[in-house]
Formats: C-alpha cells, sequence, structure tokens
C-alpha cells in the first residue's frame, strides 16, 4: 500500500514538512511580537516607575530641603518642626507676605513631598502655616 | 534520470512467464514479445529529436495500442522502441504484479551482445541474438544446445522510467520536484524562523540589561511592579494637581488681593480672599482665567473646589 502510493506520500511528507516550517517560522513571530512588545513595556514601566517612585516614596533628599525653611524663616517663627523618617509636620506664624510666597513656592510647592494638608491663615498683614506632609 | 532511482532485481517479462510470488519492486527486462524495435541511421544529433520522429519511423510496425518509444543510441545509429506500457501493466498484474513495483524498464534489445549465446527463458524458449536483433525462438530451433542462464549481466546500462502509473496520480519525478521545491521553501521559513528566535534572545538579554538598571525593581514580579508603578502614578498625578492648584491660586493674589485663609489637601481646597473693590472684576476674570470656581460676596472671593 505504501508503495503504491509513495510519490503521494513523498509529496504528504514534503507538505506537512513545509506546514511544519510555516507553524514553527509564525509562532516564532508570534513570539517576537510579544516580546517586542513585553521589552518596550517592561522598559518604559521600570524607568517609569523608577523614576515616580524615586520622586514620592522614600526620597531622601526631602528633609535636608524642609530643614531649610527652619533656616529661612528663622526659629521665632516657628511654632512646630516636627520631621520624622517619612513624614513633617510643620506649624509657622508671623510670616510676611514675601515669605509665605518664598515658603510656599520655593520650599513646599517645588519639593517632592505629598501635601495631606495645607492650612494658611492671614492675623492682619502677617500670616500662619500649617503643613503636614509624608514622602 | 538514473539518478532518481535505484537498482532492482531484474525479471525479465514474457509471456509465458510464472506468477510472481515476490512483491518488490523489479526492473523489467522486456522480451521482444513486449516492445516493437527499428534500428535507424539518421542524422540526428540528439536523443529528444530522435524521439519526435519515432511515431512516424514505428507507426507500420504498430498494431492497435496506446504506445510510448523510447529512443537509444546504438553506435551512430538510434534503435526506436515502441511499447504499450497498459499492457505490460495489465499482464504483469495478471501475474500478480501490481504497477507500483515497476521501477526501471530495460529492452533485452539493448543487451544483444549478451544474448550473443542463446539464454535460457524457459523450458521452451531462448532469447538470442541473430542479425543484430535479439529474438525470442524455441530451444528446439536453436542450434547450439547449450543455454545459458539470465543473470545480471544482462542488466542494459540505461533504463527507462515507466511512463506515469495509472495507480499513482503524479509521477516519482513529478512527486520529488514538488517535494524539493516545497523542502526549498520550508528551509527558507526554518532560516527566517531561526533568525527570529535569535532576535527574540537579544530582546531578552536586553530586558534584562533594563531590569539590571533598576536593581530594586528587578527581582520584582510584574504585579508587585504594577501596584507599585500604580500608587506611585496616583501620587504623582494628585500632588501635581495639587501644586497647579496652588500656582493657580497664587494668580488671584497681588496687589490689591489677599489670602484671608485657606485649606489644600489632597481632595480639595477652599478659603477666602479680600479684594479691594477697584481689583474685583480683575480677580473675577483671573479667576475665571485659572478655573477657579470664586463666589463674590461683598468685597470677598469664596474659593473653593476638588483636586
Amino acid at each position: 500500500m505504501i508503495r503504491k502510493y509513495q510519490n503521494e506520500l513523498i509529496v504528504l511528507l514534503a507538505f506537512l514538512f513545509l506546514a511544519g516550517a510555516v507553524l514553527f517560522e509564525l509562532f516564532q513571530q508570534h513570539k517576537l511580537e510579544s516580546a517586542q512588545e513585553n521589552a518596550f513595556g517592561t522598559t518604559i514601566k521600570l524607568e517609569d516607575t523608577s523614576t515616580l517612585k524615586k520622586l514620592w516614596i522614600g526620597n531622601k533628599t526631602i528633609s535636608s530641603r524642609l530643614k531649610g525653611v527652619e533656616s529661612f524663616v528663622g526659629n521665632s517663627k516657628v511654632k512646630t518642626f516636627k520631621i520624622e523618617r517619612n513624614h513633617a509636620d510643620i506649624v509657622l506664624s508671623g510670616l510676611s507676605g514675601s515669605e509665605l510666597n518664598t515658603v510656599v513656592g520655593k520650599y513646599i510647592a517645588s519639593t517632592p513631598v505629598q501635601i495631606k494638608s495645607l492650612n494658611i491663615k492671614r492675623d492682619g498683614e502677617l500670616y500662619g502655616l500649617e503643613l503636614k506632609c509624608i514622602w | 534520470m538514473n539518478f532518481l532511482t535505484t537498482n532492482e532485481k531484474l525479471l525479465l517479462v514474457y509471456r509465458d512467464m510464472p506468477y510472481i510470488s515476490e512483491p518488490r519492486k523489479y526492473d523489467l527486462l522486456l522480451t521482444p514479445q513486449f516492445y516493437i524495435y527499428k534500428k535507424e541511421s539518421l542524422p540526428i544529433k540528439y536523443g529528444f529529436q530522435a524521439k519526435k520522429l519515432a511515431p512516424s519511423i514505428l507507426e507500420e510496425l504498430l498494431g492497435e495500442g496506446e504506445y510510448s518509444y523510447a529512443v537509444l543510441p546504438d553506435g551512430d545509429d538510434w534503435s526506436f522502441y515502441a511499447y504499450d506500457m497498459n499492457k505490460i501493466e495489465s499482464f504483469l498484474k495478471n501475474k500478480r504484479l501490481d504497477s507500483h513495483y515497476i521501477n526501471k524498464i530495460y529492452f533485452a534489445q539493448q543487451s544483444k551482445d549478451f544474448f550473443a549465446d542463446p539464454i535460457s527463458v524457459d523450458d521452451k524458449n531462448a532469447l538470442l541474438t541473430i542479425d543484430d536483433t535479439v529474438v525470442m525462438l524455441p530451444k528446439t530451433m536453436v542450434e547450439s544446445q547449450k543455454f545459458y542462464p539470465l543473470d545480471e549481466d544482462a542488466r542494459p546500462e540505461k533504463g527507462i522510467i515507466p511512463p506515469q502509473s495509472r495507480s499513482s496520480m503524479i509521477s516519482q519525478k513529478q512527486s520529488i520536484a514538488i517535494a524539493v521545491l516545497m523542502s526549498v521553501l520550508a528551509i527558507g521559513y526554518i532560516v527566517e524562523g531561526v533568525g527570529i528566535k535569535h532576535s527574540l534572545s537579544k530582546i531578552e538579554s536586553e530586558i534584562e540589561a533594563t531590569k539590571s538598571k533598576y536593581p530594586s525593581l528587578r527581582d520584582k514580579p510584574s504585579m508587585i511592579i504594577n501596584n507599585i508603578y500604580n500608587s506611585a502614578y496616583k501620587i504623582d498625578k494628585r500632588q501635581r494637581a495639587i501644586r497647579e492648584k496652588i500656582k493657580s491660586i497664587s494668580h488671584l493674589l497681588g496687589k490689591g488681593s489677599k489670602i484671608d485663609n485657606l485649606e489644600i489637601s489632597s481632595n480639595g481646597y477652599k478659603g477666602t480672599i479680600s479684594v479691594e473693590k477697584n481689583k474685583l472684576g480683575d480677580i473675577q476674570k483671573l479667576a475665571k482665567k485659572n478655573k477657579i470656581d470664586a463666589k463674590l460676596s461683598g468685597n470677598l472671593f469664596s474659593v473653593k473646589g476638588s483636586i
């Protein structure tokens, strides 16, 4: 029987070989596409995660930056200045308008702390400020 | 053409041959009972040219049938053969040999030198070359009473691939051509696939290199990295919004406007701004421009919103 259809069998085997090769190539192509997608996604995600994490979570430069507030306004205007491992509780009073601008603009808004609450209250021409933040 | 086939056992084909007991491939050595032969001297150089002339040269000698032709060089002359493959196949089928067992065909005439001495075919008949032509004749008519057996020396140099067998839809030559073509294509696909595989491992090592740049994240499962990313992204978005709001509110402050109180948290903001009467219009415009929801009450602007 095999001998009778050996020509057809040769063609069939060659066809199976070709089909196998095509499937192999398609499978590799599919794997390549998902690997490229995955590589791109992984790279972007790692970069973004690392950048955002460094910026907002556990940033070790925050303490020293916040301490700049204390030295800027002077001890007399500092009611509370608690900086612990990753959070701060700061209460200032008697700030002039320009001091308030500097404290908020330079020390708070441009420092990557997570502002939990920021309260400002005017008393005559002077201002009081309360800041709770973490990092 | 012999590269497509190998030599198989030689089978002498004659009318009174016994039944074939061993079903296997054979090379047929046809006795003159199964072919028509004519030798011609023609000024022709190539076999394919001679083959075109075969039907007209043998026409007078042929009876009814569906003939195939073979032309072989014989010294300076050409040997023309006609044979009816259907008849040969059906004859062999009666002798219990299916057509797909036919490998090659030889004509006894091709081995005329071998048949110079009488070769025994069976009890009654012998093959002998007389006047340069191989004939089959009764042993009683052979002068010499010494008969030799048929052996491998009778195999001519060149065999003929039988015309397309009726049991097969495609010939061996066609099947091999198709198989070669498909195999070449398949090899092409495999080579391409292997190339892609190399690219894949390159990408994988690139991913590893990228991961090694972030040692704190490298060994973390992607789910945890996603969680870290999502939470950091959320923080980033909210804190940027808070800062944006502080910036917007600060645009409202200046000469003629002062903040009375302001509370900003991650949920929203609320506060009041005192404004001199002549600046009310300007502040209102600025609030609108900075998308701050401000409500005027006397000379006080109440600002309130979510972040």
